[in-house]
């Protein structure tokens, strides 16, 4: 059914899971960064189907549990971005206003990366996570959407290219 | 075009998704072996990749490094050559004390000066923040000997503690992250307490004795653990930065910052082994103390004969 699609974006997000490792978590950026791996589902998903999001938010979500900086228990982030995947999509899907215009997509994304992370964090604090002061998890979450904002645009071209060739069958 | 309305199919998928991914965590949370098993393997084949990405990536952090401090670089390698010729000179002070401390407990069979059996590690990567902890990756893992529940330090003190171990890598949890706690004492009164992190470069202390004064720069060391794990005592870990007023609250809490600046964290070094007795206070790192400048004083005083070049004119 979708054999080809599914391992082709298993190997697209095998590969974003590699670079993140290896090249994105060695800068420690000031506000905390951002998670390419996290952005580019979120993207994915925002221009897919619902159900094909879904998927894609439970491949990227084994994905950054299986990193090995990842506190809480496995399948945690799965879950989050099961959720999360298919909301950006269900809620953006046929909004051409946002959906084909790039600076509509940047800010749906970046919103939903805010969103993706308090919404971790509601989860993890059922699960024990400690999470610090109040005032820097906020400086986190405004961080991390501020530095998704701005590395948005470069991902976006890349991640749309990306899918289009996955899903070329399809069309 | 309109938003669908979701077939059963779809619904159904979603379902099985958010059903897959609870049952991952209950089989994660039940402590089934497959699912560390399987994280573990990634985290060993991830270590080469980071050492390349390691490689790859430190040229142009040193680059964009050199151009937000242009002004300061020179003037750090000035100063780090200072230091480096001081250190030298430490070095070979501390060399002969060590060969005198070795024949006294030779000669007197009594405990030497502490020291501590430590594998040094260089840090591969900082841990993703995005799960809101504060975590490093360090190039030797169990076949250096590292296991989990080590102390972690660099030359300045307390970095953190060995979370996970892989065969040529570990995780470090770092004293910064919000889940971290050690048992800590102040040097100055031997007052005990309780550090925590606080997700920044300074940490939040507690201490037990509300009775107990604290100062500002008063220095905190580790109390140590049962066995010396997770933490060996003795360790310098940070100064106070802010007491907090008290008078109403129940127990005195304060600010602390690290002695050792752990969004810079190049090489580590892993404690494997204790020394058998706590060092006590002896780890304190030293004040700077000030260079006395040299005054010269000139006293003039008038000759009884005129000078020739007044009577010349």
């Amino acid at each position: 059914m979708w054999r080809r699609e599914v391992a082709l974006s298993t190997l697209t997000f095998a590969l974003l899971f590699i670079a993140q490792e290896a090249f994105v978590n060695q800068v420690r950026l000031p506000l905390g960064g951002f998670s390419l791996i996290l952005l580019a589902a979120l993207i994915w998903s925002s221009i897919s189907e619902p159900e094909i999001a879904a998927v894609t938010g439970f491949l990227a979500g084994i994905f950054m549990d299986l990193s090995p900086s990842t506190e809480g228990p496995f399948g945690q982030w799965t879950l989050v971005m099961v959720i999360s995947c298919f909301l950006i999509s269900y809620l953006g899907y046929g909004d051409d206003a946002l959906n084909s215009n790039p600076a509509g997509l940047i800010l749906m994304t970046s919103t939903a990366v805010v969103a993706t992370l308090f919404f971790y964090i509601l989860i993890g604090l059922l699960f024990g996570l400690t999470l610090g002061s109040i005032p820097n998890v906020i400086k986190s979450l405004f961080g991390f959407g501020l530095w998704s904002a701005l590395v948005a645009p470069i991902v976006v071209p890349f991640i749309s290219r990306a899918h289009s060739i996955v899903y070329s069958g399809n069309r | 075009m309109a938003r669908p309305s979701g077939s059963n199919r779809g619904r159904l998928l979603l379902v099985m998704l958010i059903v897959s991914s609870l049952l991952l965590i209950t089989l994660d949370l039940r402590g089934v072996s497959v699912i560390g098993g399987v994280k573990n393997g990634v985290g060993t084949a991830l270590a080469p990749v980071q050492k390349v990405g390691n490689w790859a990536v430190t040229p142009f952090k040193n680059f964009f490094s050199d151009l937000i401090h242009l002004g300061r670089t020179r003037s750090t390698i000035n100063k780090l050559k200072e230091e480096n010729a001081k250190l030298r000179s430490e070095l070979v002070q501390k060399q002969n004390s060590f060969g005198q401390a070795t024949q006294l407990k030779q000669a007197l069979d009594l405990a030497g000066r502490a020291s501590w059996k430590t594998v040094s590690a260089k840090v591969l990567a900082q841990g993703s923040t995005i799960s809101f902890t504060h975590t490093i990756t360090i190039d030797q893992g169990s076949r250096a000997g590292i296991k989990p529940n080590l102390t972690v330090i660099n030359g300045s003190g307390l970095v953190g503690v060995v979370k996970t171990v892989f065969p040529n890598s570990s995780i470090v949890l770092l004293a910064s992250d919000p889940a971290f706690k050690i048992g800590v004492r102040i040097a100055r009164n031997q007052s005990i307490g309780i550090l925590s992190g606080q997700g920044s470069n300074s940490g939040l202390l507690e201490l037990l004795d509300n009775t107990a004064k604290l100062k500002k720069n008063d220095v905190l060391l580790s109390r140590g653990s049962t066995n010396n794990t997770p933490f060996v005592p003795g360790v310098p870990i940070g100064k106070v930065s802010k007491a907090a007023d008290s008078t109403n609250s129940v127990s005195q809490v304060a600010d602390v910052t690290f002695f050792a600046n752990l969004n810079a964290l190049g090489v580590v070094s892993v404690i494997l082994k204790a020394s058998e007795s706590d060092p006590g206070n002896a780890l304190i790192p030293k004040a700077p103390t000030p260079t006395p400048i040299p005054t010269v004083t000139i006293y003039a005083s008038p000759s009884a004969t005129a000078s020739p070049s007044a009577t010349n004119g």
